[in-house]
């Protein structure tokens, strides 16, 4: 009994200590071409959050690929067409990565651009200097303007960069906060802009979080606030420029400002990206991201993701760049 | 010369009672007395081993990585039953399991925690007991918290769930303890000597009654209410999560103590934890091997 004991018993037992493989479904690792396609196809269509919004037929998209899988293909013939069925989305918010390739919608490239930086530099900054404060380059236009470029929501935003920025700024007439080009980053520099610009608690967007199987299955919507900083704020009128190339979190400070009345948008409308992105792999090992929120705004409106509207048009002119026509749109605004 | 003769002789009857000594068997504690009268023990343990844990909301694909263990335990015996606390905390780099015909191998890997509070109650069946086995039976709360993260999943990068389990647990052990000294003989010439001691096996499975995990909703991120610069991150993090009562979680751990003199003790275990959270939406599968040294300092 006693061998038995010590001879069995530790086998048996670590032979059943290793088998987690009973327990578990099979490993679904796979290089397999159709395999993944269906994989990231099944994914989108049960997550993503613009199908409706943006009338677009999975369904035919999945119909319209699926005839170009062989199980011969190449990676990088894979990676082609997976890339291009992700991008009939037509949302930036959307990337499939794998280790030799990112696909990318690029939105910004769908028009003009309407920022050029040393037309800003040359012409309207004293001396052609910045000041560099933080992620913030700035000085005085004039003497009673305060110009502000924040270039990605990406930099981190601190309250002693506003605090200094908004210090030297007090007794401006206006404040200029150029957020054209800016692709956006993480949200929650938003609110540490924004909060001092407000002088109540304020409502200024909802989010709705796709919740089920059906494209049109979402959450309850959930509402955005914005609570007055605790501290120095500006109250005197504030003029943000956009264009197609601010996008994503620029989308979402844009939508923002429509809730707030010393905010003018000013410039071509953003870019879209409303939507919060996931992150995901595939059987391959590649990762994909697509927006499975979408943004509304007050009225319940769902165009922040084709971009959101200024409320002064204005654009570039790309045959004098001498002039930055957003620019002065926004000066004539502040003096006027 | 009278005194050379008492000094050898006196010399002698030392040596003699020093082999004398070796021979009987030492003041030991019995082993009953150690397991089952009051005795109250802190365990320090120190383990290594390997996890292996796959997210279908996230990635179809195992990941694995090697395990480091740290665990404290206070322990209490009574005559008749025993209970424990127990504090468990694992952490391990991971990296992804691909498929072998992977023409691109994927970098995808991260920092996989998982922390766990435990109580256990476990009560001796006398009636079971035969010969050198002796038999248990109890339960267990076992709550565990996981921490994941890999930045390639982007905004998915964090990866947080909580499971509770109330399981069911049984004992067996063998009493390998021996009184006597004496050699041990492998082949004709080698042997080993074997000193009195007092050390068992056993062998302990959990299986869960009740399994409830906390899991991510239906698109693993959810938005929240967001109140500005003074939204709350763990409401950020949890948003969408919510309770389910599904799964199953089993454990075993193989074991041989070997009691000190002192009352303390030194184990060596083999511990098997596997669970499966089907969670609302997207299962979350996680197994954990490991071997592990624990400390018993007799706390009487």
């Amino acid at each position: 009994m006693k061998k038995f004991f010590y001879t069995i018993l530790p086998f048996a037992l670590l032979a059943f200590a290793s088998c987690e493989k009973i327990f578990f479904e099979d490993d679904q690792a796979s290089a397999d071409p159709l395999t993944n396609f269906e994989y990231l196809w099944n994914e989108v269509d049960k997550k993503y959050s613009y199908f409706d919004i943006k009338g677009i037929d999975w369904d035919a998209v999945k119909q319209r690929y699926s005839d170009s899988i062989r199980a011969d293909m190449s990676d990088e013939e894979l990676f082609r067409i997976l890339g291009s069925m992700m991008n009939e989305l037509r949302d930036d918010h959307t990337n499939l990565v794998s280790p030799f390739n990112v696909s990318v919608y690029n939105v910004a490239l769908k028009s003009e651009p309407n920022y050029y930086e040393r037309t800003v530099l040359e012409n309207y900054m004293p001396n052609k200097q910045y000041m560099y404060t933080g992620a913030f380059s700035h000085n005085f236009i004039g003497d009673s303007i305060a110009y502000l470029r924040y270039g990605s929501f990406m930099s981190p935003v601190t309250n002693e960069d506003l605090d200094f920025i908004l210090t030297r700024y007090a007794n401006t007439k206006g404040l200029i906060l150029d957020l054209r080009e800016n692709g956006g980053g993480n949200v929650f520099n938003i609110p540490l802009i924004l909060e001092r610009f407000v002088e109540t608690r304020t409502l200024a967007a909802y989010s709705q979080t796709r919740n089920g199987p059906g494209h049109a299955d979402f959450s309850a919507e959930t509402g955005f606030y914005y609570n007055p900083y605790d501290g120095l704020r500006y109250t005197k009128p504030v003029m943000v420029l956009v264009d197609r190339g601010s996008y994503s979190a620029t989308t979402f400070f844009s939508l923002s400002t429509k809730a707030m009345d010393n905010i003018t948008l000013v410039g071509d409308t953003t870019g879209g990206g409303g939507g919060l992105p996931n992150g995901g792999q595939l059987p391959n090992g590649w990762t994909y991201r697509f927006s499975i929120t979408r943004l509304l705004d007050l009225g319940k409106q769902n165009f922040a993701e084709s971009g959101v509207p200024p409320d002064t048009l204005a654009s570039f002119n790309w045959n004098d760049l001498s002039r930055d026509e957003i620019l002065d749109v926004a000066i004539d605004i502040i003096n006027q | 010369m009278k005194r050379i003769i008492i000094g050898i002789s006196l010399c002698f009857c030392l040596h003699q009672s020093g082999i004398a000594q070796e021979k009987t068997t030492p003041n030991l504690p019995d082993i009953d007395k150690i397991e089952f009268k009051p005795t109250r023990y802190f365990v320090s343990s120190y383990g290594s081993g390997n996890v292996v844990f796959r997210d279908f909301a996230t990635s179809p694909l195992f990941y694995r990585g090697p395990l480091l263990s740290v665990q404290m335990a206070w322990s209490k015996y009574k005559l008749n039953s025993k209970r424990a606390w127990t504090l468990l905390t694992n952490f391990a780099p991971t990296s992804v399991q691909l498929a072998e015909d992977q023409t691109y191998e994927t970098k995808s890997g991260g920092i996989f925690s998982s922390s766990s509070f435990s109580y256990a109650y476990m009560h001796k069946l006398p009636k079971l007991t035969r010969g050198k086995f002796s038999f248990a039976a109890g339960g267990m709360w076992l709550n565990t918290f996981n921490f994941r993260s890999n930045l390639s999943l982007g905004n998915n990068a964090a990866g947080v769930e909580f499971f509770g389990n109330i399981m069911a647990s049984g004992e067996v052990q063998f009493d390998a303890s021996h009184e006597k000294s004496g050699r041990r003989y492998i082949l004709k010439y080698l042997y080993y000597t074997r000193h009195p001691r007092k050390q068992h096996f056993s062998f302990q499975f959990n299986a869960g009654l009740l399994n409830w995990n906390y899991r991510p909703g239906y698109a693993y991120k959810e938005l929240p209410e967001l109140d500005g610069s003074k939204t709350n991150p763990l409401e950020l993090v949890l948003s969408g999560f919510d309770w389910k009562l599904n799964g199953y979680r089993f454990g075993t751990e193989l074991g041989f103590t070997r009691y000190k003199q002192s009352g303390n003790a030194v184990k060596w275990s083999y511990c098997w934890d596997i669970l499966h959270a089907p969670g609302r939406f997207e299962p979350f599968q996680m197994a954990m091997h490991r071997i592990q040294l624990s400390l018993l300092f007799n706390r009487n």
